[in-house]
């Protein structure tokens, strides 16, 4: 049962970890963004205001996946290990004549 | 450094649309009967967290476009993207660990600025589109008086 704990728990993490390699791609492009905000605002330097308007909400929904990645990191990090866990100590006592043979006949006793 | 006054605006804005889908969020919990203090405290951590993370944004792109530097200024919100998504791990993973707040409360909550601004860029796109309308009704009826 302790293996099988500590599977979920490693599976969990490395979803967690998977899950937040989608925190980069805002902030590539957020730079990218900005960058060429800088160059329109060179140009065109009365168009200020303007354009860090429109930057700003880009910059916050271009982030809203980095958010996504964060919150399902989180979920998998603190919420799905104690779900998972239960469910698995359940289904383990629940079915124990089972194992108990299914042990048995894999030992070949 | 003084912040924006168009940095500011959009905060307030920000700010307002994710106490109205706060107060969304508490009356939902009402009406399901699973309201306690756990689920507003909740929603004040992240919601307000949420805010300040708009903020911080604002003010990185304004120092950003100060520099001018286009380089510079990639660099500069490439590593406040950063440090905001940590600061807002530790947030959440406080939020969700401390039985004090709601679970749920709290991972709801985070959304509610990028809500609004989706309300808000579907309202705006909604009146251009209203009024590119009325602009093409105008212009057609305009050149009925011209062949007329």
């Amino acid at each position: 049962m302790e293996l099988a704990i500590a599977l979920i728990f490693a599976a969990c993490a490395l979803g967690a970890g998977t899950a937040m390699i989608a925190g980069i791609g805002p902030g590539i492009g957020e730079g990218y963004a900005v960058g060429k905000a800088c160059e329109a605002i060179a140009r065109q330097p009365e168009m200020k205001g303007s354009v860090t308007t429109t930057m700003l909400m880009g910059c916050a929904v271009a982030e809203t996946t980095g958010l996504y990645a964060l919150v399902i990191a989180i979920l998998l990090i603190f919420v799905a290990p104690g779900i998972l866990g239960d469910k698995l100590i359940d289904l383990i006592e629940g079915n124990k004549d089972l194992i108990k043979e299914l042990l048995a006949a894999s030992t070949g006793a | 450094m003084k912040i924006d006054r168009v940095v500011l605006r959009e905060t307030r804005f920000v700010a307002v649309g994710t106490v109205f889908f706060s107060a969304l969020l508490q009356l939902a919990f009402l009406a399901i009967g699973a309201w306690d203090l756990a689920v507003l405290l909740g929603t004040l951590l992240s919601a307000g967290a949420g805010v300040l993370n708009f903020l911080l944004l604002g003010v990185t792109v304004q120092r950003a476009l100060a520099v001018g530097d286009a380089e510079r200024a990639k660099a500069m919100l490439r590593l406040s993207q950063r440090l905001r998504m940590l600061a807002l791990l530790a947030v959440l993973a406080v939020g969700v660990a401390l039985s004090v707040f709601s679970s749920v409360a709290v991972v709801v909550s985070v959304f509610f600025p990028r809500m609004t601004l989706i309300v808000r860029q579907a309202v705006l796109a909604k009146r251009s589109r209203a009024a590119a309308a009325a602009k093409g009704e105008e212009g057609i009826s305009n050149e009925d008086k011209d062949n007329a």
